[in-house]
């Protein structure tokens, strides 16, 4: 199998912090979820084949090529940072059109590719509003677009799904398929299994700076199903949601803090349970403006891994 | 339908690129602090010396040569231009605070900084770009309405003579407005790349600027030696004048007090610069690392 992303012996460290430790990895074409929890070093590794760092010890290569201040690689890459990542006066157009050209793109092509990516992205409607006033979803949208618009063979998604509701979870889940089904190599990291569960078979597993798995994930599915998934949802009506999502097979405990309209529920089947949330929003109109899955189950499979 | 292979392809161009990979970010830069409308009235306001020579040098122009003990300030001498840019330099102190106190600082508050560095950028071209913004906007209200002054002198009263004679003044012109621009960019990047925000690096300009003049001057005046001046950067960006314009720089009003060792001042300056980008080179590759 050809392998487009190699480690050799890799470790990274910042001063006494191991983030990186003893690292040697093949990633093949195709979607590689990389999972693990907060200061696992899926932020490292990613930083690795970008070439922002080097590593302290061992060899990194992409398409063959040492990454480290190898701008010419970077035509060959998009990349989503997890933060938010743009100049929140430019308008949608704008930015994307810079975008295009710091890929070189000369103005009036920067121009027709940007219109093109932000149809795709369900964007073109917005694209002269600034960037300020995009929801959470249409700023993931963007940000996801400014890594497609010079079309590359391999696109790195840092943690692409934090903070977006579902139906923006759903449109990303499409899109990575579709981008894998163009040919693309995708590198997704996460710290929500299910999620990279949804785009991918094939995952790397990342605790304290060292791979504890690879490509397992019906094994981790099953670890993972014992613990229960946790969701945090911030609702305008949280005690009329709780006592609908109680109905839910799968519901195991519902928290609810009444005065920050805040819920954190406890599901078995985190698959279900996010399209029965769908369903239930869709249905009452509930205004959601918060949904998050804190890592505290993959921890536990985590802990129960490392014993 | 396409049909796409679900297997990576290989790419089988050449790995090439074009153009100057850092300009768009230096012209997005500028048209971002255009769209500032308090900055485009001082850039406006900028230009009123240039008027105020301009005037000068047609009165100038039309005094008879012949007229005996004719003003000294409507003589149009190579001193004439070094003045016209020592008055524009105290305006680059605030076009400089104003242009770049936020261009990386902005940058670390938007979290835009990876994005540049995931484009195929080098850290160079980075800071290339954003040490043009600063430079351009110097540039146009130093290089550009002396430039002018010197092609109005020419096309009102054209002697052969003058022209050939005066020629160097170009040159003097391009040298010290391209170093006192460059230098004044690389300083405000440099603080804007250690501070989180625009205020602080305005602040941080402020103090070092004024602060090593005022310990020059104190110590000038106890021990009464000349190198000492050297000690504040603002005299050796004024040092910069007798490099360029040498004997002409010393008829400016008021530049004897502030006339320190210019190769002293020259080197102080080299060395500053290469300090600050190699501070903002390790600044803008920095890695937050998440414990």
């Amino acid at each position: 199998m050809k392998t487009l992303i190699n480690f050799e012996n890799v470790s990274r460290w910042y001063g006494e912090v191991i983030a990186l430790n003893d690292i040697s990895i093949n990633i093949p074409p195709g979607v590689t979820g990389l999972l693990g929890p907060n200061g696992a070093g899926k932020s490292t590794f990613l930083n690795l084949v970008t070439g922002r760092l080097n590593p302290s010890k061992g060899k990194v290569t992409v398409l063959g090529e040492n990454p480290r201040n190898n701008f010419k690689l970077a035509r060959f890459y998009g990349f989503v940072p997890e933060q938010d990542a743009y100049y929140e006066k430019l308008s949608g157009l704008d930015f994307m059109t810079y975008m295009a050209q710091l890929h070189g793109f000369e103005r009036k092509a920067a121009k027709r590719a940007s219109m093109e990516i932000l149809e795709r992205h369900n964007l073109l409607t917005h694209m002269n509003k600034p960037v300020a006033a995009y929801s959470k979803g249409m700023r993931q949208r963007i940000k996801l677009a400014q890594a497609l618009i010079h079309d590359p063979e391999i696109l790195y998604l840092d943690e692409p799904m934090n903070g977006m509701d579902p139906i923006g979870r759903n449109e990303t889940i499409d899109l990575v398929k579709k981008l894998s089904s163009a040919g693309k190599t995708i590198i997704v990291s996460s710290h929500i299994l299910h999620e990279v569960e949804a785009m991918t078979q094939q995952i790397i597993l990342m605790h304290n700076g060292k791979i504890l798995a690879e490509g397992i994930v019906q094994e981790i599915r099953g670890l993972i199903d014992e613990y229960p998934h946790n969701v945090i949802i911030h609702t305008d009506r949280a005690r009329e949601m709780a006592s609908q999502l109680l109905n839910y097979d799968d519901v195991i405990d519902i928290n609810i803090e009444d005065k920050q309209n805040r819920l954190k529920v406890q599901s078995k089947e985190p698959e279900k349970f996010y399209q029965n949330l769908v369903a239930t929003i869709v249905e009452n109109g509930y205004n959601v403006t918060y949904i998050d899955s804190p890592d505290d189950n993959l921890q536990s499979v985590f802990k129960y891994l490392v014993k | 339908m396409p049909i796409f292979e679900q297997t990576y392809r290989k790419w089988e161009g050449t790995l090439k690129t074009t153009g100057i990979r850092w300009l768009p970010i230096t012209k997005m830069g500028i048209k971002q602090t255009f769209k500032k409308k308090r900055f485009l009235l001082f850039f406006i306001g900028c230009q009123i010396p240039f008027l105020v020579f301009a005037i000068r040098l047609i009165i100038g122009a039309l005094v008879p040569e012949n007229i005996e003990n004719a003003p000294e300030f409507l003589k149009i001498t190579p001193s004439f231009f070094a003045h016209f840019l020592w008055i524009q330099s105290s305006f680059i102190f605030i076009m400089t605070i104003w242009s770049g106190a936020n261009l990386i600082n902005g940058d670390y508050q938007s979290n835009a900084l990876q994005l540049y560095l995931s484009k195929p950028l080098t850290q160079l071209d980075y800071i290339l770009g954003k040490l043009s913004i600063v430079a351009f906007f110097n540039l146009t209200i130093t290089v550009v309405p002396a430039i002018l002054l010197f092609i109005l002198r020419a096309l009102i009263k054209y002697e052969n003579s003058w022209f050939v004679q005066n020629l160097w003044v170009i040159p003097a012109i391009l040298g010290l407005s391209l170093a006192i621009s460059v230098i004044h960019s690389l300083f405000i990047l440099c603080l804007s790349a250690i501070t989180t925000n625009s205020r602080f690096s305005t602040i941080a300009y402020f103090i070092i600027l004024f602060f090593t003049d005022g310990i020059a001057d104190l110590l000038h005046s106890l021990r009464r030696v000349h190198s000492l001046l050297n000690i504040s950067i603002s005299n050796d960006l004024f040092s910069l004048f007798q490099i360029f314009f040498g004997k002409h720089a010393a008829k400016i009003p008021g530049y004897s007090e502030k006339m320190a060792d210019p190769y002293y001042g020259a080197a102080i300056l080299i060395v500053l610069c290469v300090l600050c980008y190699f501070v903002i080179k390790r600044r803008v590759g920095r890695i937050e690392v998440i414990q």
